[in-house]
């Protein structure tokens, strides 16, 4: 009996932290990862990232242009944190440049879904994901692979 | 003098503009005629995602037509510039796919001409990754690319499967 209040306690207490980790709110998440060790913080910055692209779109849709454009911002930010701190650890940078590939298809993709005003910080921000993703391509092939 | 420097700063505001424009256009894998097309079909997925096969499609017959051609002379960097078209509409396909299914749409008939278009895909890149391996020098230029190419179409082509049979059972309970 107590074995098994025990193991009914500790799943309990893993699925309300798996709750807890999952419903981390953007500020949580972005405290976490400007604390965080270098090599943890490309994949921190990254979700920072992609979850801000959706709540762009998100944004852009409900017609908060402005609000969209601000999430917009913090896309390109939390990808240039993200890049930056793979290239200091060397962690994650393939990775990286996979994601920043998508996501800037997915930024071309709501750019086209917006008026001609809205366009221009949108392509904006899918040219600079680009020009981080071909840079941390100049820097797997300089480390020779 | 005022007229002079008038003159220059208009030169100056509309060549910056034309060159935002100029690069918009080279920067957007699709060209307006299919920009346009999308977005007539921006409530249907089945619609979308099949002018996506269709793009992706013209990307490869493109990237074929100059692997052939004879008179190409910088076939590396044309066979790279042409893969790359081909990765970011492939991009934007899957991502208006997950789009879809965050929406519940029923997708099953596109993704039986989406799995069968991977097939077919995934044969054509294997015979330029063949043909490249006999020019060596040509292929340095678009070797890694070719290579995410195929890992990705290899990847999503097991996604795809995954979420035809996800909708598949989710839509036969739905049908009850």
């Amino acid at each position: 009996m107590r074995l098994q209040t025990t193991i009914v306690a500790v799943l309990l207490a893993a699925s309300s932290l798996a709750l807890a980790y999952k419903t981390e709110t953007l500020q949580e998440l972005i405290a976490r990862a400007e604390s965080a060790k270098i090599e943890d913080r490309p994949a921190l910055c990254l979700e920072i990232s992609e979850r801000q692209l959706k709540s762009a779109d998100e944004l852009y849709t409900a017609g908060k242009a402005d609000e969209g454009r601000a999430a917009v911002q913090d896309v390109v930010t939390y990808s240039e944190k993200a890049h930056d701190a793979a290239i200091q650890s060397g962690k994650k940078v393939k990775n990286l440049e996979i994601a920043f590939r998508k996501m800037a298809a997915k930024l071309r993709d709501l750019k086209r879904s917006l008026n001609f005003d809205d366009q221009a910080p949108v392509q904006a921000a899918a040219d600079r994901l680009e020009n981080l993703r071909t840079d941390l391509l100049s820097h797997m092939f300089g480390k020779g692979k | 003098m005022i007229s002079t420097t008038s003159k220059l700063a208009r030169l100056v505001v509309a060549l910056s503009l034309l060159s935002t424009v100029w690069a918009q256009r080279r920067r957007d894998p699709l060209n307006p005629v299919e920009q346009d097309k999308l977005r007539d079909a921006a409530q249907e997925p089945s619609e979308r995602l099949k002018l996506y096969i269709e793009f992706s499609r013209t990307r490869l017959a493109s990237l074929e037509q100059i692997r052939t051609d004879p008179k190409v002379t910088d076939r590396g960097q044309q066979t790279r510039a042409r893969l790359q078209d081909f990765l970011d509409v492939y991009d934007e396909m899957n991502d208006n796919i997950d789009t879809f299914v965050e929406r519940k749409s029923d997708l099953r008939k596109p993704l039986k001409a989406i799995i069968e278009a991977d097939t077919e895909f995934q044969a054509k890149l294997r015979a330029v990754k063949s043909s490249a391996d006999a020019n060596k020098d040509e292929a340095k230029q678009y070797d890694f690319l070719l290579t995410s190419v195929l890992d990705t179409i290899d990847s999503s082509v097991q996604d795809h499967r995954q979420l035809l049979s996800e909708q598949e059972e989710a839509f036969k309970h739905k049908k009850k």
